[in-house]
């Protein structure tokens, strides 16, 4: 207790070097709050959006066809079963589920033509699982077994399409054949999913089928669960429990390339936190080594005076400790205030993206807002303060070190 | 000054530990920055590039509506010629303009090839195979077979396509396409070389096919949908711009739009807000350094009260004292920038080499850039890093020296 208290006093020995000191850290932290804070709220809207309006909670799926998913083809579909879908519902959580067919479409409005995906959708079910009737900006959603359609605003402003028009889509049946369907725009959508904006048509599941000639198959069955944080657990559940070729899928694997990239942020986000606390270790560094010569003599009388050494490392951890506190406090303050600002107002995506269409691989697109994590607060405090008394031990035992008598008549 | 300099090197001695670290300090923060620079530099100068080459050229002519509908590949919007000339005449007039050294016209459609199991969808390119392979990287990138050559049915395509549509170079492949006149038609071509890149347009997107097979086709004889100017330098192209415009605008030319490749992707425009904004990061770094310096400084003026008052009373100027102490805050940068442009170029040198793997994150970007990003290993990062190293710390210096200099010797003299 007594090192710590004469700690503290050595700390306002030198009130502005140590609050300079301790800025050094307050920026870092600062700065990691601000790009974590930024980082997690992109995250979670980029999930959400993945969950409510592509892959729901859990995908069930031929493993086949998973792997080839991208390429939308019209093998290894799933042929629906009464028995498959009890199984289903006996999932942990189980809210909803629906069933939806992909292919792949070109839209044509008699002068050019457009690859899109084309997805059939069951209606009845489908708002159960995904929201994409609440982003409709036009018109209302197809009907069932009618050749009606929706899409993204931004296409249809593309392809010149207006509600009642009708777009022609070119698709390949299963025989390979091709064929087309007349479909009615009735309703027109702007979701916060770009992509699904850019790319993506849906018509009734019945009609889809019918012309695509697959019967009643479908591409995949979409769940929703209570939770998001179920679906990893309950995905590997009912993949053990369905066997022979069905595989159940979380939204986590779905957004597999959005997952690496956060993670690839996250580990920049660390670098240039190490970055900026190297800074300040080697600022606390300095700010020991400036304090044990100022106070050699002093040092010196208390090693006379029969202080041992691992005292006086402590008294200089204390002192590095106090300004890692100090700093950790200014930062916290500082990027809680950051982040409330961000949160009150909302950044623009189009700002962050100089106007363009570029959403660096996020599926986002409007006002986004940074989100808070307890967790991340404690560890960077936490992590400030570790280095800055990490930092002093060295010049520390530097200073302790010194025989009491030639620290004395250390001029 | 000379005699100051002289006592500010002496100084620096003084306490070689305490020097030591304030050196380390902006070692570090410069090394860093010269990093960062080759780093990003590498990222930018690699993806400006592929934006001229496969996308913008140095200026874009196209087709005032065709900007919109680009994503359509539409082929009602294509570059026919002038009022009284046609396309060929307009390319040599073009190419005659000063700092025009290459006109290229690309043709490009969306095309099909059926496979077993799906439709591969994929971009057409008609080019000039001579001209791509002077202005692109192409030729480096073309690991199999050669480049297509005109009035040839014959198609060159990345590694990625070709496993999707299961062909090899020599093989021939069937390909269907919307002509001009909105028919549906197919044409078989050999396919005659292989590209392999990291890059997803060149590998699994475009496929490349001579331009006068691809207007036959298409029933665009004398038409393209784009013509990229290439002059000697990038950073020329708005100079020879207004020349290109004005020929456009007399000879009736009107429904054209010439553009600078900084105005032909908005990607590009984001890449230099963030160059600028990455400056001012390193003035952050090196003003976080340059903080321990001043410590240092603050330490050493009031360790050397007594003399700065001597030397007061024996006649050195306020001004020469401040003199004094920048100098040595300006050593202690000298060293440190020095030092620390070396390291960093030693790390540039170093990862120019290996690069950083980005491809897992980038798979989902819709833009044109190489996912494994080399940094350039330039003298220009570590002269840049030196430079805004020793400035602003000796910039900084000046708040502890002017302490010094305002103390008054009769003052600082009694002072223990």
């Amino acid at each position: 207790m007594f090192f710590l208290k004469m700690a503290l006093k050595n700390l306002t020995r030198h009130k502005r070097r140590t609050v300079i000191t301790a800025l050094i850290i307050a920026f870092a932290i600062l700065i990691y709050i601000l790009t974590e804070g930024l980082m997690l709220g992109m995250t979670e809207m980029s999930f959400n959006n993945i969950i409510n309006l592509e892959s729901g909670h859990l995908q069930v799926a031929n493993q086949e066809y998973w792997a080839d998913r991208r390429e939308l083809p019209l093998r290894d579909l799933i042929t629906p079963s009464a028995e498959v879908e009890t199984e289903l519902e006996k999932t942990e959580g189980f809210v909803a589920l629906t069933e939806r067919l992909n292919f792949s479409v070109n839209l044509n409005n008699g002068i050019d033509e457009l690859p899109v995906t084309g997805v059939g959708i069951d209606l009845d079910q489908d708002s159960q699982v995904f929201e994409l009737d609440q982003y409709l900006v036009e018109g209302r959603m197809p009907e069932s077994g009618s050749s009606e359609v929706i899409m993204g605003a931004k296409l249809a402003e593309l392809m010149d399409f207006k509600l009642g028009d009708y777009a022609i889509m070119l698709i390949r049946t299963e025989e390979k054949t091709f064929n087309t369907i007349d479909g009615e725009i009735v309703g027109l959508f702007n979701t916060p999913h770009p992509s699904l904006n850019d790319s993506n048509i849906f018509i009734s599941l019945k009609t889809a089928q019918q012309s695509l000639n697959v019967e009643n198959q479908i591409s995949q069955y979409v769940l929703r669960l209570e939770d998001q944080d179920q679906a990893v657990n309950a995905a590997a559940a009912l993949s053990q429990r369905l066997g022979g070729d069905l595989s159940a899928y979380s939204w986590k694997d779905s957004a597999e390339s959005l997952v690496t990239m956060l993670e690839m942020q996250a580990i920049e986000t660390q670098v240039i936190l190490a970055i900026i606390l190297t800074m300040a270790a080697v600022g606390i560094v300095n700010t020991v080594i400036l304090s044990a010569l100022e106070r050699m003599e002093e040092l010196g009388m208390m090693k006379a005076l029969g202080m041992h050494q691992r005292e006086i490392v402590y008294t200089f951890m204390g002192e590095a400790a106090g300004i890692g506190i100090i700093g950790g406090i200014m930062g916290l303050i500082m990027g809680s205030i950051g982040l409330l600002i961000f949160n009150l107002n909302g950044i623009d995506m189009a700002a962050l993206t100089a106007g363009g269409d570029v959403t660096y691989g996020f599926p986002l697109s409007g006002t986004i807002y940074a989100g808070w994590e307890i967790s991340s607060f404690v560890f960077v405090f936490v992590y400030g303060v570790s280095i800055s008394v990490l930092a002093s031990i060295f010049p520390a035992l530097w200073a302790a070190r010194k025989d009491p008598v030639k620290a004395i008549y250390h001029r | 000054m000379n005699f100051l300099i002289n006592i500010a090197f002496k100084n620096m001695f003084r306490n070689r530990l305490r020097t030591v670290v304030s050196i380390l300090a902006i070692a570090f923060a410069v090394m860093i920055i010269v990093f960062t620079r080759g780093l990003l530099d590498g990222m930018v100068a690699d993806t400006y590039q592929l934006y001229i080459h496969y996308d913008t050229g140095h200026i874009k002519i196209i087709d005032k509506e065709y900007k919109q509908k680009e994503k359509l590949l539409s082929l009602n919007y294509t570059v026919n010629g002038l009022e009284n000339k046609s396309l060929s005449e307009m390319q040599s007039d073009l190419n005659e303009l000063p700092g025009i050294e290459m006109v290229i016209p690309r043709l490009k459609f969306g095309a099909a090839v059926s496979t077993e199991e799906e439709l591969v969808q994929m971009l057409a390119w008609g080019v000039n195979g001579e001209k791509e392979l002077a202005f692109t990287n192409i030729g480096r990138e073309l690991t199999k077979g050669r480049m297509v050559e005109a009035g040839k049915r014959e198609v060159v395509m990345g590694t990625k396509l070709l496993e999707k549509i299961d062909r090899s170079v020599g093989e021939k492949v069937t390909m269907v396409y919307t002509t001009a006149f909105s028919s549906f038609q197919g044409a078989t071509f050999e396919i005659v070389g292989e590209i392999t890149s990291n890059l997803p347009l060149l590998n699994e997107e475009a496929v490349f096919m001579p331009i006068d097979t691809a207007r036959e086709l298409l029933y665009l004889e004398g038409e393209s949908t784009e013509l990229l100017l290439v002059g000697a330098d990038r950073n020329q192209a708005e100079k020879y711009l207004p020349a290109v415009k004005n020929y456009l605008d007399q000879n009736g030319g009107e429904k054209y739009l010439a553009q600078s490749w900084r105005d032909g992707s908005t990607f590009i425009q984001l890449l230099e807000v963030s160059e600028t904004i990455y400056n001012f990061i390193y003035l952050f770094l090196v003003l976080l350094a340059s903080i321990v310096v001043i410590n240092t400084l603050v330490m050493i003026v009031k360790e050397r009260t007594q003399e700065i008052g001597m030397m007061a009373a024996l006649g050195l100027k306020g001004r020469e004292i401040m003199m004094l102490l920048i100098l040595e805050g300006s050593a202690m940068a000298l060293v440190g920038s020095f030092f620390g442009a070396l390291g960093g170029g030693l790390i540039n040198y170093y990862l120019a080499g290996v690069g950083f793997d980005y491809s897992a994150a980038f798979q989902d970007i819709d833009v044109l850039m190489n996912p494994i990003i080399y940094p350039t290993a330039k003298i220009e990062h570590m002269i840049f890093g030196f430079a805004i190293g020793l400035v602003v710390t000796s910039l900084t210096a000046v708040i502890p020296a002017r302490r010094a200099a305002k103390l008054e010797p009769t003052e600082a003299l009694r002072e223990i």
